[in-house]
């Protein structure tokens, strides 16, 4: 099994590599949707995965790179721009980390949905207040570059999940998903390891939220700091599969697949097979497609 | 000066008084036994020592350092540990697993990965836990999520642990094989336990020094004889 997980994640590295020598646009586009959901979704179960705090507010970190690197734009090269939106992404996680990472469960989940939508809302007031309604960016890098610089991402947030899940850091982490007193009973420092997994897992949705600002050139709050992202980025890790680092993977290649097919003939589908496929894994494949494959695999 | 030396300890709660001015010394390598009727204060005092609940007054002294103040991870990191009288394992990982987090993360130093196997597989013996030591801590019978505690307890390397009724819902067999294990840890390993247990029968054939108490305070201290005859307890306990 694990071979053949390295094996699906270097050929999607070489995709993703390859993909500007073909010169098709759209094959590009779709390569550059791919890395960016892995990225994110990778990153989000940095955190989500390892300690069972669901975040539903990573759009706020997204978001938040984006708005960075749009006023960075022009100022300074946009490779630092974007080193600049994942530093700006963490300080931010580290700033409203201590307090939001005090409650846990569904009051965890709601608080960081009310953030990301805090958040957007005093960004559109920023914007609206100095009277722009969207920026416009001109003389943003080409596809092929922004491209691999999204695989980077998506393959630096894979082998970061994968140190994490492998690292003394992961151990402790699995004990406080599965019982944080007796975590620190036992010698973990749980608001420490916490705090940084959550930094961790903001990190690279930064830098994602600038590369995706830089390939549309047009940064609009409402859409930076969009709240279907964050029901996207959830909905395809736990789809793929929580328990392994290829579940993350899987679940934003099915769905970019999927949002390729219906997006062409009917786009309003998109949202709710995105719920309704949400829904079914809950309640029939717990563990996601990465379970799926095991248990079909283990059947045989 | 005491291996663990708690002065004056006490802890409201709200109205409640749930310990008031306690202190007690135990001594390196003894086993320290703490009675009392539910709702005695027992409980909190664990609370309190671990680090899990601030006290209202007093301090808590282990091995020459104030704990007080400090978390329960850092007390545990400097050698003092408990266990939970409604069982905390972590479910979802392995016997093995739940040990490893606590070799990895209690001990005072960082190990190397075979000093953590080391750990790991003298717990597991400690507690003849060694056979389950790939199941997860869920499929564990009662019995072995008790001992699943202590061994926990062990591998964070901690000098004294204390044991918040270990033997409360297990048989007459399993409690006799769980004295033994204690018994064999203190001549082997020289380790020192402050132990709460409503198996009065238990208590006292473990416990070299015992105190009582009732409603946050101290109401006798002695050795179990003395304990067995003291005219206070017999009241408190039957009335």
């Amino acid at each position: 099994m694990k071979n053949v997980s390295i094996t699906l994640g270097l050929a999607l590295a070489a995709l993703g590599v390859a993909a500007p020598f073909t010169g098709s646009p759209y094959l590009m586009g779709i390569v550059f949707q791919l890395a960016m959901w892995i990225a994110l979704a990778q990153s989000w179960s940095m955190l989500s995965a390892t300690t069972g705090y669901l975040s539903l507010g990573h759009a706020v970190f997204y978001g938040v790179g984006a708005y960075v690197c749009v006023l960075l734009t022009g100022l300074i090269p946009f490779e630092f721009a974007l080193i600049a939106a994942a530093a700006a992404a963490a300080l931010f996680a580290a700033l409203v980390g201590m307090p939001v990472l005090r409650v846990r469960g569904p009051y965890f989940v709601i608080l960081t949905y009310g953030l990301s939508e805090l958040v957007r809302h005093i960004v559109m007031r920023i914007e609206s207040a100095l009277g722009s309604f969207g920026r416009m960016l001109f003389d943003v890098p080409p596809i092929e570059v922004l491209l691999w610089w999204m695989v980077g991402l998506a393959t630096l947030a894979t082998l970061g999940a994968f140190v994490i899940r492998h690292s003394r850091f992961g151990a402790g982490l699995a004990a406080i998903r599965e019982d944080e007193v007796a975590a620190e009973t036992v010698g973990v420092p749980v608001a420490r390891l916490k705090l940084l997994a959550f930094i961790a897992s903001a990190a690279i949705p930064g830098a994602v939220g600038g590369l995706a600002l830089l390939r549309t050139s047009y940064f609009e709050p409402a859409q930076a700091f969009d709240p279907v992202i964050s029901f996207t980025i959830v909905t395809m890790a736990l789809v793929g599969g929580t328990e392994t680092v290829r579940g993350p993977i899987l679940g934003a290649l099915g769905f970019t697949l999927l949002s390729e097919f219906l997006w062409s003939s009917l786009p309003q589908l998109y949202m709710i097979v995105l719920g309704l496929t949400l829904i079914t894994f809950i309640l029939f494949v717990p563990r996601g497609l990465s379970g799926l494959v095991d248990s079909i695999k283990g059947a045989r | 000066m005491a291996f663990l030396d708690i002065k004056g300890v006490s802890k409201r709660f709200g109205g409640l008084m749930a310990l008031n001015d306690v202190s007690l010394q135990v001594e390196q390598g003894e086993i320290f036994g703490l009675m009392g009727a539910n709702g005695a204060g027992k409980t909190t005092l664990f609370s309190v020592i671990a680090g899990h609940v601030p006290p209202t007054a007093g301090e808590v002294i282990f091995d020459g350092t104030r704990l007080t103040g400090l978390s329960p991870s850092r007390i545990c990191r400097r050698g003092l540990c408990r266990t939970f009288q409604i069982v905390r394992p972590f479910a979802g990982l392995t016997v093995a697993e739940n040990l490893r987090v606590a070799a990895l993360y209690g001990s005072a130093r960082k190990l190397s990965e075979t000093e953590i196997a080391q750990v790991v597989d003298d717990a597991l013996e400690a507690v003849d836990l060694s056979d389950r030591r790939q199941l997860d801590a869920a499929q564990l019978t009662l019995s072995g999520q008790k001992r699943l505690e202590i061994a926990r307890a062990l591998a964070t390397g901690a000098q004294l642990v204390m044991l918040d009724e270990v033997m409360a819902g297990l048989n007459p067999t399993e409690v006799s094989a769980m004295l033994d294990t204690l018994g064999r840890l203190r001549r082997e390993r020289g380790l020192t336990f402050v132990i709460v247990e409503h198996v009065i029968g238990a208590l006292m054939t473990l416990s070299d020094r015992i105190l009582v108490l009732d409603h946050g305070e101290r109401i006798a201290f002695g050795t179990p004889e003395e304990i067995g005859n003291h005219d206070r307890v017999a009241e408190v306990y039957f009335g």
